[in-house]
């Protein structure tokens, strides 16, 4: 079945449980799997985009998760990719056009990052190694596991970078006026360094001292 | 045969239900989205020249005439630039006199946290009550009177010169 479940499966309420709280930190989407980095670095200049990107990931992550595994009984294996694809460009497309109607200057700061989702490999990852393999109530359940441990560490980076590089956090003057900001923070190095030490900082105290 | 036939029929499936549920949302979303693009605009020339209460374009999309119950009380000119990492459009107002009444800038690309700071309230007040002349960086001009942003001079200049330009060719198309 599923290359997720390891040994033998749990009882059915234990594992929906599982799936669910996987994504946070066990399989953490970034920081474990290390899949849509590009999202996970661009977007994390500020608390606010950090956050607004984690939630248009996770409304496409949570409802292509389901349609896929709704239609993966009936969808061919030679054109799963293709209807994949179909499905999680129209919830982004949705996502997309929402954000433009409803929080227009959210939608301008993250630019090009919302469409881009198309592409973020914990999407189209989760739909070929979970959603097309597993009933719906688990894949429901890891889309919004994925999705809870996206935004946890997409918005924590946003934050430290928002914290380190600019003084402020979610646009609120954090530290004194005086505060000399590392601009590094919000430039695209900053992104590199602040994942690399959170995923030193999950190696050691998450995952018993980096076994891999 | 059959197989490809089926494989056919379910991605034509999938793709028309797919073009349905875009269609239902852009209809639904498509006069937010332009209304949105509309206020936005007159917001930032209302920005730039607060007292002004009715705009009328002269030149599509680089000159407006404000007026203030039906009087002329100033220009609002568009501005483009060439920044640091992607162009910066922006906004001006100039009363009757030439002297900048507000900037806003409307699209910027600049590095956020650096450049991306032309567009704050902290720089752009310092070019109240200018004229073209004085539009310049202190550092590259002795009429400059404006400071540049902190680790940020080329998006700072290249806005400082389009506004300056753009008023330059505003006020010589007047004169002819």
């Amino acid at each position: 079945m599923s290359t997720e479940v390891i040994g033998a499966p749990p009882a059915p309420k234990v594992r929906l449980l599982r799936e669910l709280t996987k994504g946070f930190l066990v399989e953490n989407p970034i920081l474990i799997i290390m899949l849509g980095l590009c999202a996970t670095l661009a977007c994390s200049t500020s608390a606010t985009d950090a956050l607004g990107m984690g939630l248009a990931f996770s409304f496409v992550m949570i409802c292509s998760n389901v349609v896929i595994s709704l239609v993966r009984k009936i969808t061919p294996n030679q054109i799963r990719i293709p209807v994949f694809i179909t499905v999680i460009s129209t919830f982004v497309t949705i996502v997309d056009y929402a954000m433009k109607a409803y929080v227009p200057l959210l939608s301008r700061s993250l630019g090009v990052f919302v469409p881009l989702i198309v592409v973020n490999c914990i999407v189209m990852g989760r739909a070929e190694a979970f959603a097309s393999r597993n009933g719906v109530a688990a894949s429901l359940m890891d889309g919004i596991g994925m999705s809870v441990g996206f935004i946890f560490i997409i918005t924590l980076i946003g934050v430290i970078r928002e914290l380190f590089g600019n003084g402020t956090v979610f646009g609120v003057q954090v530290l004194p006026l005086s505060y000399q900001p590392f601009l590094i923070f919000v430039l695209p190095p900053g992104a590199f360094l602040v994942i690399g030490f959170l995923m030193a900082v999950q190696k050691k105290f998450f995952q018993g001292g980096g076994q891999r | 045969m059959s197989s490809s036939v089926r494989l056919i029929i379910v991605l034509f499936l999938v793709c028309g239900i797919a073009a349905g549920s875009l269609a239902f949302v852009n209809a639904a979303t498509k006069d937010r989205i332009a209304a949105f693009a509309r206020t936005e605009k007159t917001e930032a020339m209302k920005a730039v020249l607060p007292q002004a209460d009715d705009f009328k374009e002269l030149q599509p999309g680089k000159v407006w005439e404000a007026r203030r119950a039906g009087e002329v009380i100033g220009y609002v000119l568009a501005a483009y630039a060439r920044g640091y990492s992607g162009p910066i459009e922006g906004l001006l107002g100039i009363d009757p006199q030439g002297a900048l009444t507000g900037v806003k800038v409307l699209v910027q690309t600049e590095t956020p946290g650096l450049g991306a700071k032309i567009a704050g309230e902290k720089f752009l007040a310092q070019f109240r009550g200018l004229k073209a002349g004085e539009l310049a960086l202190k550092k590259d001009d002795p009429a400059g009177r404006i400071d540049a942003v902190t680790a940020a001079t080329i998006s700072s200049r290249a806005l400082t010169n389009a506004l300056r330009k753009s008023i330059d060719s505003f006020e010589q198309g007047g004169q002819k």
